[in-house]
């Protein structure tokens, strides 16, 4: 049957898209009165009675063509100015929002008025911001060009919620459980609990105002159509309020209603619904079994939630906001996989978020697939020909990969195999996890840099690191090895302080009942979240960039200390002058030694290697809520901001440009021996090293996708891929601007491939009117 | 020997190294004296860019059967080993071998030959081979002649013998249309004749136009046919020559 995308589901797509963006202030004024008239609360009682507020009090609205309602602010995509984390930037930016180059945000003027009097002032001194500025700030930024230390300003998110749990249970049912626990529980505990409560109630009275509100609307509306649509629904606000969903189109509302609230608490980058095509399954196949619901209307309802996915944003300063561009939010939705016993779970719903994903083509939700030797292969084509969309969606994780990693972190069997992702690619279990994915991203180029130049900064001359000598001086490979792993070691000491405060001063200042309560264990143990309520207490450092320290650190044992090519003294300083004059030098590095990413053992065995001994530095420590650390490999698009902090380095890269991208993949132009070639070097990194989430970033033209032969061979390749045991793959199809650049700049773009009628030529290597009858074919305006 | 111009950097190390005094610089880079040249690859190991490069690579059995193994993992799902041009008829008892190496371990194998060598050579090879793929350019002996500088005699007692043997499910006869060369109803027209004549269920496919060949006529310092590189042919005229095909008698279309 083929499967629509309705009137309806387009009309919706429409009206968002159209739709101004505002910076919004409301909440922020409802949490300052708060916070003023109940100053001698706790934090945590302070935090609850500013969240019921908010959601007994936030003007809310709906469109009358929708099957899934709610969000955070009146308008769509509004940017949330949110006081408890912190809002210097805003401070410093809010008249700039508007105008600024990426990611521009309507101002009202009379809210930067109200901001300015009655918003900052109030927290400038006490908001998380600003306690960990006072608490650690100047070491913090002492180290800031080598580690970049996160969550500073904002809450961690990055969780995925029991939603099991919370369908079955809804507001009422952990209403009850609150009450419940609170009677025979310690004072400390007691406030836990009374926390719980003061939220529940205001989702309650959050889910009612919305069925309110379609009454009323409904009442206005003359396509009866419509109307009856409007008062289904809410009736369907009304039920969930007391009660739990029974059909699927309940369970999807309720689940858009958990999403709307954590984001309301906490306004962090990524809660993620994890394997929704599991958790709602049962109501799917019930309605179905029943007569209850068509295939084509389970779509509808689908598309109509991911849409919501889309309406709630991440207002990023005007920096990051060059990096995470389109204000990502992540909410991450994983399909496929494997069920508890190991069988493969892909079902209908798996295949609809899919079509789901065809039909809209918006950033949002995040849709990842997860493989494994099993996965049917009708489901891994169906992937295939969505990726040739070329919006780089679904993503894939590899069981095979990934489950190997987390059994080491001695997660629980049944938590391994239900494991899901949250943000871009960082690996979490479901539903009782504080990952903490991005406590830290280390910058392992920059440590070397500083090793090869007495410590010192190669861009700004200052000293950062423990003077250990220099290139010129180290007599051995040996030596070098030595120095740069006791910097290692002194870097992840100094990171390790820094990441406590900044968790320390989450506890103090951002506990989140709401969140806690749909957490595994914290309703349990009567513990916040941020405090170590939940089961699984991780902390995750992103090991920035393998891929150039395995260029840089093999360049210099072949060319330097094996084969006397260049001499130690010239390679520091072309590295001191950006290579300005040492043009044959920098070309040697490029051309005379091998690279990351072309199947050469011994270059891949040198990343691998400076992971490993990381990574066990790493695992001597605990974090502050007795959790372990362990290690990623991604950058998503920080690659660019960090290799601003990196002068020349050994492999041929000009100071200050960028690292190489994804986490895995090896530098841009580097990879000149095909795609195969590619993954046997990632696969060389063990499982382990990435269990916090890799990532694995492939570029393709079009034409590589545009039939079912092409489709066939993708296929296999990712056959290969889970083989492999490599733990992410994404698939980028290039488009012409790509082109474009490659022609003005081949050195980046030596391993691009074209095909023509079954032949495949480096596109660089080409003459100039054919690259432009390339770049002329190659459009995918029209998709 | 191949001179990339854009990669070279002009720092005549190559002209300094060269034992041979094959190279030289010209007007246009460097220019190499390919009689001279003794292919010792000494330039192209001290070219700092890479500008110069060997066309072509020695390897013993033993090294293409490791290179080929470095993509074990992905023959487990599909494809395989494809000895293509130059002329594999032509390094056949070298290929022979190969295959039968590639064949031992479960390889995949497929051959594209212009058909023009032993036929001897030919028999020995197919029993290794899962699929053939053979170029037949031109049906006038006169043209071909005057284009290729060969008469397509034994081409066509080749593609006779193999269609009529037991392998001549596995064969797959290919057409490049190349704008006023091979790309007209006639020329079609009596290919594909030709070969239903002899084996009616023959698998046929034509091959789009590929202007990237104009590439390699100038690192190799040699003269193209067109002055002007003519453009693909759009789907609608790939459609045409296909329909010219099918009324000449193809049953086996192979599209791609």
């Amino acid at each position: 049957m083929e499967l629509n995308l309705t009137n309806r589901v387009s009309t919706l797509k429409n009206k968002m898209l159209e739709e101004e963006r505002y910076l919004s202030i409301e909440q922020a004024q409802i949490i300052t009165q708060i916070y003023k008239e109940n100053e001698e609360k706790s934090v945590a009682l302070k935090r609850a009675l500013s969240l019921k507020a908010t959601l007994e009090n936030l003007e809310i609205d709906i469109q009358n063509e929708e099957l899934i309602v709610g969000n955070r602010t009146k308008g769509v995509r509004g940017g949330v100015v949110f006081p408890e984390s912190g809002i210097g930037w805003i401070h410093k930016e809010i008249e700039t929002i508007q105008n600024r180059p990426q990611d521009k945000f309507n101002v009202h003027p009379e809210d930067i008025h109200i901001f300015r009097k009655s918003i900052e002032p109030y927290w400038r001194e006490i908001s998380l911001e600003a306690a960990i500025k006072k608490r650690y700030g100047t070491e913090i930024s002492e180290i800031e060009k080598v580690v970049k230390i996160n969550q500073k300003d904002h809450a961690q998110g990055h969780i995925c919620p029991n939603c099991e749990k919370w369908l079955k249970f809804g507001p009422s049912g952990i209403l009850a459980e609150a009450k419940m626990k609170i009677k025979n529980a310690s004072k400390e505990k007691k406030e836990f609990y009374e926390s719980v409560i003061i939220v529940m109630e205001g989702v309650q009275t959050f889910m009612l105002r919305y069925r309110d509100l379609l009454y009323e609307r409904s009442l206005a509306e003359s396509d009866e159509a419509l109307k009856s649509s409007m008062k289904k629904l809410a009736e369907i606000c009304e039920k969930l309020s007391f009660s739990k969903p029974e059909s699927f189109h309940e369970a999807v509302q309720s689940i858009w209603f958990l999403f709307v609230v954590l984001q309301m608490e906490s306004n962090a980058s990524s809660f993620s619904p994890g394997r929704m095509d599991q958790y709602l399954h049962q109501y799917y196949k019930n309605d179905m079994e029943n007569g209850n619901l068509t295939k084509q209307e389970a779509l509808e309802i689908i598309e109509c939630v991911c849409i919501k996915f889309n309406q709630i944003v991440y207002m990023r300063n005007s920096h990051s906001a060059k990096f995470f561009a389109g204000f990502p939010i992540g909410f991450n939705i994983v399909i496929g996989g494997q069920d508890e016993k190991g069988n493969d779970a892909t079902n209908e719903l798996s295949y609809l978020f899919l079509t789901g994903q065809k039909h809209l083509l918006l950033p949002q939700p995040n849709l990842s697939v997860r493989l494994h030797n099993n996965t049917p292969g009708e489901f891994l084509k169906e992937c295939v020909r969505v990726v040739a969309l070329g919006n780089g969606m679904p993503q894939f994780f590899n069981d095979q990969s990934v489950m190997p990693a987390l059994r080491e972190l001695n997660i629980e069997e049944n938590d391994v195999k239900d494991y899901a992702v949250v943000g871009c690619v960082e690996i979490t279990t479901q539903g009782n996890n504080l990952g903490w994915s991005d406590a830290a991203m280390f910058n392992l180029n920059k440590v070397l840099e500083l090793t090869l130049n007495h410590g010192k900064c190669l861009i700004t001359g200052k000293q950062m690191a423990p003077d250990q000598g220099s290139l010129s001086e180290f007599e051995t490979y040996e030596d070098l090895e030595k120095a740069f792993e006791s910097n290692i070691k002194y870097f992840i000491g100094e990171m390790i302080s820094s990441c406590e405060v900044v968790e320390k001063a989450h506890m103090d200042l951002l506990p989140s009942p709401f969140l806690s309560a749909v957490v595994d264990d914290c309703m349990e143990k009567g513990i916040d979240i941020t405090c170590g309520g939940a089961k699984y207490n991780l902390s995750g450092i992103q090991m920035i960039q393998v891929a150039n320290l395995a260029d840089s650190l093999g360049a210099i044992k072949s060319l330097v200390f094996d084969r006397n090519k260049i001499s130690r003294f010239d390679m520091l300083n072309a590295l001191q002058n950006n290579y300005e004059g040492n043009e044959l030098m920098r070309a040697i590095i490029l051309n005379k030694s091998p690279k990351y990413g072309n199947d050469v053992k011994w270059i891949d065995e040198i990343g691998a290697k400076w992971a490993e001994i990381f990574k066990s530095e790493l695992s001597n420590y605990k974090n502050y809520r007795g959790g372990k650390y362990h290690t990623g490999m991604y950058t998503v698009s920080a690659h660019v901001p960090m290799g601003e902090n990196v002068g020349a380095s050994p492999d041929g890269r000009y100071a200050m440009s960028p690292l190489a991208d994804g986490g895995m993949s090896p530098v841009y132009g580097r990879d000149t021996s095909g795609p195969t070639a590619v993954l046997k070097s990632v696969a060389r990194l063990d499982n382990n090293l990435t269990s916090n989430g890799g990532l694995l970033n492939m570029k393709f033209l079009p034409e590589f996708f545009s039939n079912e032969s092409g489709i066939d061979k993708f296929s296999m390749f990712l056959r290969a891929f889970v083989d492999l045991e490599i733990p992410h793959i994404q698939f980028n199809v290039i488009r012409k601007e790509d082109l474009i650049a490659a022609k003005k700049d081949p050195e980046n773009y030596r391993g691009l491939t074209v095909r023509v009628a079954g032949y495949t030529a480096y596109f660089t290597e080409l003459a100039d009117e054919l690259q432009n009858e390339i770049i002329a074919r190659t459009s995918y305006g029209d998709l | 020997m191949l001179y990339f111009k854009n990669k070279c950097m002009n720092c005549h190390i190559c002209i300094e190294k060269c034992p041979r005094k094959a190279l030289s610089l010209g007007r246009n880079g460097i220019l190499i004296d390919q009689s001279a040249c003794d292919l010792c690859g000494i330039c192209t190991e001290e070219c700092p860019g890479n500008a110069l490069n060997m066309d072509c690579m020695e390897f013993t059995l033993e090294q293409v059967l490791v290179e080929v193994m470095n993509d074990q993992p992905f023959f487990k799902y599909g494809g395989g080993v494809t000895i293509t041009g130059g002329e594999p008829l032509l390094q056949a008892d070298f290929v022979i071998e190969l295959f039968k190496g590639l064949k031992r371990k479960g390889i995949h194998t497929a051959v594209e030959t212009s058909l023009f060598g032993s036929n001897e050579d030919l028999k020995k090879m197919l029993p290794y081979l899962d699929e053939i793929f053979c170029d037949l350019k031109l049906l006038s002996s006169e043209d071909h002649f005057n284009y290729t500088g060969v008469s397509n005699l034994i081409i066509l007692e080749n593609l006779e013998a193999i269609l009529v043997s037991e392998e001549k499910t596995k064969v797959i006869v290919r057409t490049p249309l190349i704008p006023d060369h091979t790309a007209n109803e006639e020329n079609i027209t009596r290919i594909c004749s030709f070969i239903t004549g002899i084996y009616p269920d023959v698998q046929y496919e034509l091959l789009n136009y590929n202007p990237l060949a104009s590439s390699k006529y100038h690192l190799i310092g040699r003269e193209y046919c067109f002055e002007d590189n003519p453009k693909m042919y759009s789907v609608e005229e790939i459609e045409y020559f296909r329909s010219v095909a099918i009324k000449a008698g193809i049953k086996n279309m192979i599209e791609d």
